[in-house]
């Protein structure tokens, strides 16, 4: 019972802040300025909205606020959804998709694009992220098959290695560009543009569909391989195609809208604690806080100070110190 | 009938062969005991018949090569009940039985799957268990529930690799009774692989064992006598009778701790 109240709750909490999304930041809109432009918008321009309402109220709503809502929620969720995918798989409650390498990697993709090749930097962040991991499953990759620990042995060296090229780049990008950089290698949700949330959509909205459509089997591919094969699942072929939506998903929030630490770690867990550990729950309402913990964190970031404070900032300084209560409190006999 | 027959059968790993020429026939309904040194081959010839290890020769379960099934279709012919189980998260135990269920399952478990899990937990006895975590519940309690979940795929044959193993000396003999009851009430063909020939004497229809890499199958009578423990081990044992109750003890059981040595090599 109170599993299925929490889990309500979960599904609930997106809409729950979606209002005060709406309505905060550095331009305030009144509920009642939202609610008009929401009908204005739905309506198609047929809704008679109040004279009073500015011209760029209109701007601010539909071409500044919207698009970021709506990609805060798409990355929450890619990052929440694959993070949970890949801690089955890999068997290890400490894992998400920046840790196959992916992040440094699409970091130090976004980095070089900025200081000094002539590409977009969501292109370049994809596609070094994803090779990031290509990389790190092919490092790990022996007879046949994925061993957990290889995997993220092989994800920690990977992306040491793509973190001291960041760190080559850095050293003789222009100054002024370093705070670019920076700024993106800490999630720049910012930037957030319709163009953005349209490059990133497609892949991001394909791969996590995917990714729900294979809960049942995430939790036959966590009991390990042998036990997977003898209750009829080929581990080798479903982990590769879980591995590969997860990154997919991950590349693509991480393009658009940099490095935000620690959610795809932490959300998972936090669902674990609240209702099981039974993927056919777990994924869809890790999709459902990841996209209104990281909604409220870009919320709570762009309104309480007059500048921009990136958005992985607050994830991590939230998630570290709840992080690490939850490895102490694992020790105690939670997991193996 | 035959459920599996093994002909001419080699397994092979990756470091060259592990099993050369085996013939082996194992009986619809019956329970068969593997006996083996360890490192012997038993676990690979458990993991052989569930089609996962290299092999020449044929293997053949209800008259069809092991290979010629989908992954899902052996799945529904034959369980494997693991030695041990480590759970990566904190499942309950009805969740660790209705994985069981997943060949099948097409899509997400429907609440025929949720009846026939709880039905099987409570085959074993463990129905108090069914809501509490599995990480939290003992060895034997443990064993219990992976015998559920093999009971839950509604096969004909289950392969148990060391169910004893893990186990004190209740538990031994509470699981090995689970599984001779299982195996009359639902004809079950049970592979079982054992250390102690006790066990095997108690509990076996018959009894497989590999003496010097070839798999000799017999009853339990024929199969275990002292000169059979010698060439299966290369130790010395007598087999008692006490009422009908036949029971093996090592020789060295009876010369005191001394001539064993203490473990570390000192006398």
């Amino acid at each position: 019972m109170r599993k299925k109240t929490a889990a309500i709750a979960l599904y609930m909490s997106p809409l729950a802040v979606l209002p005060f999304a709406c309505i905060s930041g550095a331009y305030s809109l009144s509920p009642g300025d939202v609610f008009h432009l929401s009908l204005y918008g739905l309506s198609g321009g047929a809704w008679q909205a109040p004279p009073d309402l500015p011209r760029e109220a209109y701007t601010v709503f539909y071409d500044i606020r919207l698009p970021r809502i709506v990609l805060a929620m798409l990355v929450g969720i890619s990052l929440a959804a694959s993070g949970a995918a890949l801690q089955a798989v890999s068997r290890n409650p400490l894992v998400d998709s920046y840790m196959l390498g992916l992040s440094a990697g699409a970091a130090f993709g976004a980095a070089l694009a900025l200081a000094a090749l002539p590409v977009p930097v969501q292109l370049s962040a994809f596609v070094f992220g994803l090779t990031a991991v290509v990389l790190t499953y092919t490092a790990a990759y022996s007879r046949g098959s994925i061993s957990p620990v290889s995997l993220v042995l092989a994800g920690v060296m990977i992306s040491a290695v793509f973190t001291v090229l960041l760190a080559l780049v850095n050293m003789f990008a222009d100054p002024l560009k370093l705070r670019s950089i920076v700024y993106w290698t800490m999630g720049c949700l910012h930037l957030a543009s319709w163009a953005g949330v349209e490059s990133a959509a497609p892949w991001i909205l394909l791969s996590v569909t995917f990714l729900y459509f294979k809960r049942w089997k995430l939790n036959i591919l966590s009991f390990g391989d042998d036990e997977a094969r003898s209750m009829g699942v080929s581990p080798e072929s479903e982990k590769r195609l879980v591995i590969a939506a997860s990154a997919l998903a991950t590349s693509a929030a991480v393009a658009v809208a940099g490095v935000i630490g620690i959610l795809g770690l932490m959300i998972p867990h936090v669902v674990r604690m609240l209702v099981g550990p039974d993927h056919v729950r777990l994924i869809p309402l890790s999709m459902a806080l990841g996209a209104s913990f990281l909604l409220a964190v870009d919320t709570f970031a762009r309104s309480t100070v007059s500048f921009e404070i990136p958005a992985g900032f607050f994830t991590t300084l939230i998630g570290a110190p709840f992080f690490i209560y939850l490895l102490r409190k694992t020790q105690a006999g939670g997991w193996q | 009938m035959a459920v599996i027959r093994l002909k001419g059968v080699s397994l092979y790993y990756d470091d060259g062969p592990v099993l050369t020429d085996v013939d082996v026939v194992f009986e619809s309904g019956r329970i068969t005991c593997l006996l083996g040194p360890n490192g012997c081959g038993k676990s690979t010839l458990l993991s052989a018949l569930m089609g996962l290890v290299r092999y020449t020769g044929s293997i053949l379960i209800r008259g069809k090569e092991i290979k010629e099934y989908g992954r899902k279709e052996t799945a529904r012919l034959l369980a494997f009940v693991p030695q041990f189980h480590h759970p990566a998260f904190a499942y309950s135990v009805l969740e660790v039985v209705l994985a069981g269920r997943n060949p099948h399952v097409g899509y997400l478990p429907g609440k025929h799957d949720y009846e026939r899990a709880v039905e099987c937990i409570d085959m074993v006895g463990a129905g108090h268990l069914a809501r509490r975590p599995y990480n939290r519940i003992s060895g034997g309690e443990r064993q219990l529930v992976l015998i559920a979940r093999a009971l839950c795929q509604n096969t004909e044959i289950i392969l148990f690799d060391e169910p004893t193993s893990a186990l004190d000396y209740k538990n031994t003999y509470r699981v090995m009774t689970l599984i001779k009851k299982l195996s009359r009430e639902h004809a079950l063909t049970c592979l079982v692989t054992v250390h102690d020939p006790n066990l095997a004497l108690l509990f076996g229809d018959e009894v497989a064992a590999f003496k010097n890499g070839e798999l000799v199958k017999g009853t339990p009578e024929e199969m275990i006598t002292g000169k059979s423990i010698m060439e299966i081990y290369g130790m010395k044992a007598g087999v008692f009778n006490n009422n009908g109750v036949k029971f093996v003890v090592p020789s060295v059981a009876s010369q005191g701790r001394h001539t064993i040595g203490d473990g570390y090599g000192r006398r």
